[in-house]
């Protein structure tokens, strides 16, 4: 939580708990009740210290089906153990996978599809699903909807107490709302992937910016991880075995023109003709000498191989 | 004896239209019994008087609800009920006139909501309080309980073509009637008026058609315009539909299955002959006696079809009917009670929480959007991704909470998905995409960085031995494939396959050709 700031102090004389009421330098923690997200840095940030149980969340994204599921399911395979009800997803950009789900702690029966053909279906089946008491919770990918049907779906939410999350990509939001920044959502965010660099060995991570809360504007994004801790290993232990096996290639590359400059300077000049000092990389089987001591072929290839892939 | 005389909750425009047909009348007399039927929850012995009034015998069944007087208030409750259904369905049902200064034993109930019946006769026969229920019909004072001789004789229906004559005989009550010397009155107006004058004051007894409830619900009823569209079709069943609620609530059955018919009024349209009927078909997954979600089911079966031809007649059947469990009051507050079982949701007692059940809403989204609209994953033992899983028409699989809780679904398959699953993408692509190739990099919102791979899969040669593999198709019987994690700041986390090619079936090597590139999943 940002520190106060000591110009929007001026009215601290007026009483601090009335019911609905906050300083607007501070989270305004409502008695509204709050899902926790799963992560700590993200709790603290939102009012309340968590999704909030009915309103709506609007969760902008660059493109339909990145990071939505890596945001909510952990809020969500709480949210299933303790309470029955079902998980509707009307209009989704593509099948979510329940076998993965499941493994995440989200059970698969627990999940029901809604697939529609037109906005005004899928804005429908929205409501009709916050309106029924056998849902836990609704995630919407509304990407046309105007601030007018938003709006009835955040009373719909706020009327039945449902959790409401609404998926729509940056650039229809712009769209669709003549003021870009107006939404009737309680909490809007926006989600992106980081940027991967090249050669680090890290997962990619997401960037959440909160846009609108009750509370004083976050300057800074938050930085979550990006992906399953155990894919995120997978994909780390991988990256470390490539760069390893980099080193390796370039040691031996290294060691190979070191020799092969020393065979050069050792032998007449018509068998240095055949080793070239750089070796192309693509034809690793073609040089006929330079074989550094002792190595079997098999493993020069495969390290090679591996280099290859990292040159490309 | 102790017998409740009130009027009909309803009564039917047929019954005062004579010689309609002989089909007429006979729907418009199980209308007419259809509007006795909410009573027959209290008592089994109800009988119709009339084709005005409702009669119940309560002195065998009035010590399970509580007394006399708590069974009155009850019944009046009910018939209140049953008249509010019949009007917020558009017709408005006989208004009865309020009785002032009336004795205890009919009158009215300032307690009441505004559709109870302001009026209402109790009687030890079944005449007296007919009879105490028409005068307070007619706005008139009752003689108290004990005076029964003093009733007017034309409370008496046997008695009404005699009124006038014995008028001028200076005999205006049932007593003066009773006193005169009976061999005389017999042979004048003969032995019926005798009979029927004993039965009500109880001398003799009473004989009665007892309000019966059909074992088959087949309600036929003629409409009072044509309809031309659905929706006024729509508005006629709905009475029916309240005939059938009362049917299921006295037989305790919850509907499974409804059928609505209906006859077109015209034997064939521009030269091509119409089928005489045509009827609509409406099930449930969970047996219920709901109006409003029958009829909002039936709205939007309705609202996605066209009559070929104006309606004139329509009928109600019901089809298939379960018995609806007995629902045990719990000893916790509501709210957190059965909060923890899956089961719960859908289940009768849920009742008193705003909302619809699960499977009402399923059933009203397969409804209007389509069964294959609305679906539910189902996962399956199979080692490729677009196996894993598959998709069933969620009012079918999570409509009923048996299975839905049940442990053959979800607990064998997590065992066998358990071990790699959290390196499954969340989003699946089914069918597969084909990227587009660049040097042979796959390219998906720009040139993807293979992070992890190749995980080899190679899976579904028993089911491509039998029929020949396709190899334009990549999602083929036979998965010869390598995933990889791939991604680029754009597209983010993806989860793509190069095909391998699968070696023909005569032993010859695959034609050399580039890797096809597929992208199936997202990290999401």
């Amino acid at each position: 939580m940002p520190a106060p700031r000591p110009s929007l102090r001026l009215a601290s004389h007026l009483p601090a708990s009335i019911a609905g009421v906050w300083h607007a330098d501070a989270l305004g923690a409502g008695t509204q009740r709050v899902l926790p997200t799963g992560y700590a840095v993200l709790d603290a940030e939102l009012p309340g210290g968590g999704w909030p149980v009915g309103a709506l969340s609007e969760v902008l994204q660059p493109l339909a089906g990145l990071h939505e599921w890596q945001l909510v399911l952990p809020a969500l395979v709480q949210a299933t153990a303790k309470q029955s009800g079902a998980i509707v997803l009307v209009a989704p950009p593509c099948e979510p996978f329940g076998p993965a789900l499941q493994s995440q702690g989200l059970r698969a029966e627990r999940v029901c599809v809604v697939r529609a053909d037109s906005p005004m279906a899928a804005l429908w089946a929205a409501e009709q699903a916050l309106r029924c008491q056998g849902v836990l919770a609704v995630m919407a990918w509304l990407s046309q909807a105007q601030p007018a049907a938003l709006r009835r779906l955040q009373l719909a939410a706020a009327q039945q107490q449902q959790l409401l999350w609404v998926f729509r990509s940056v650039a229809a939001s712009l769209q669709a709302l003549q003021m870009p920044h107006a939404s009737p959502a309680q909490l809007r965010l926006q989600v992106q992937g980081l940027a991967l660099p090249g050669d680090a060995a890290a997962a990619p991570g997401m960037q959440v910016q909160i846009l609108k809360r009750r509370g004083p504007p976050l300057a800074q994004a938050l930085h979550l991880p990006g992906c399953h801790p155990q894919l995120a290993q997978v994909l780390v232990a991988q990256a470390e075995r490539r760069r390893a096996a980099q080193e390796a290639a370039r040691a031996l590359l290294a060691g190979r023109q070191a020799a092969s400059v020393r065979v050069a300077g050792a032998l007449a000049g018509a068998l240095a003709r055949h080793v070239p000092p750089v070796q192309p990389p693509g034809q690793p089987g073609e040089q006929p000498g330079g074989r550094p001591g002792g190595r079997p072929e098999g493993s020069r290839h495969a390290l090679d191989r591996s280099a290859i892939a990292l040159v490309r | 004896m102790h017998w409740i005389a009130l009027p009909l909750p309803w009564s039917d425009e047929p019954a005062a239209l004579p010689g309609t047909g002989m089909g007429t009348d006979k729907s418009a007399g199980a209308l007419q019994a259809a509007a006795g039927w909410w009573a027959l929850r209290f008592t089994p012995r109800v009988t119709l008087a009339d084709g005005e009034a409702v009669l119940l015998e309560v002195s065998t069944t009035e010590r399970l609800w509580g007394g006399r007087e708590a069974l009155q208030a009850l019944v009046l409750q009910a018939w209140a009920e049953a008249a509010a259904r019949y009007e917020g369905e558009g017709a408005a049902p006989p208004r009865v006139r309020s009785a002032e200064g009336l004795a205890p034993s009919c009158g009215q109930t300032p307690a009441l909501p505004l559709h109870a019946p302001t009026v209402w006769g109790t009687g030890p026969t079944a005449l007296v309080a007919h009879a105490r229920l028409r005068m307070a019909l007619a706005g008139r004072p009752c003689p108290p309980q004990s005076r029964v001789e003093s009733l007017p004789l034309h409370t008496l229906t046997a008695l009404r073509p005699h009124v006038a004559s014995l008028e001028r005989m200076g005999c205006r009550t049932w007593g003066a009637l009773r006193a005169l010397p009976r061999a005389g009155v017999a042979r004048r107006l003969g032995a019926g008026v005798l009979q029927v004058l004993d039965q009500a004051l109880g001398d003799a007894p009473e004989a009665h058609a007892w309000l019966q409830l059909p074992e088959q619900f087949v309600l036929t009823s003629e409409l009072p315009a044509l309809a031309a569209s659905a929706d006024a079709l729509l508005w006629s069943a709905s009475r029916s539909l309240t005939a059938l609620q009362a049917w299921l609530q006295a037989r305790q059955q919850g509907v499974l299955a409804l059928e609505l018919a209906w006859c077109h009024d015209l034997r064939r349209i521009d030269g091509v002959m119409l089928p005489p009927t045509q009827a609509l078909q409406v099930r449930t997954a969970q047996a219920t006696h709901d109006l409003a979600h029958l009829r909002r089911l039936l709205a939007e079966n309705l609202a996605r079809t066209t009559l070929a031809a104006p309606v004139h007649q329509i009928t109600l059947r019901l089809l298939e009917s379960a018995p609806l469990p007995h629902r045990s009051a719990s000893l916790l507050p509501p709210g957190e009670v059965g909060g923890r079982d899956p089961a719960s949701h859908g289940s009768p007692e849920s009742v008193g929480a705003p909302g619809e059940a699960l499977h009402q809403l399923l059933e009203r989204l397969s409804a209007r959007l389509g069964a294959d609209h609305v679906v539910a994953p189902v996962l399956l033992a199979d080692h490729r991704p677009e196996r894993m899983q598959q998709w069933r028409p969620a009012a079918e699989w999570l409509g009923t909470p048996a299975r839905s809780a049940g442990p053959h679904a979800g607990g064998r398959a997590l065992q066998f998905i358990a071990p790699d699953a959290p390196l499954l993408p969340t989003w699946l692509l089914n069918p597969p995409r084909q990227l587009a190739v660049q040097g042979n990099r796959p390219c998906h919102h720009g040139l993807l960085r293979l992070l992890a791979g190749p995980h080899r899969l190679e899976a579904g040669w028993w089911s491509a031995m039998d029929d020949a593999v396709d190899p334009a198709r990549p999602c083929a019987d036979l998965a010869l494939r390598d995933y990889f994690v791939a991604h680029n700041d754009v597209a983010g986390l993806v989860w793509v396959f190069r095909e391998r090619l699968a070696p023909a079936l005569d032993g010859t090597p695959a034609v050399a050709r580039p890797h096809r590139w597929f992208l199936h999943g997202i990290f999401g």
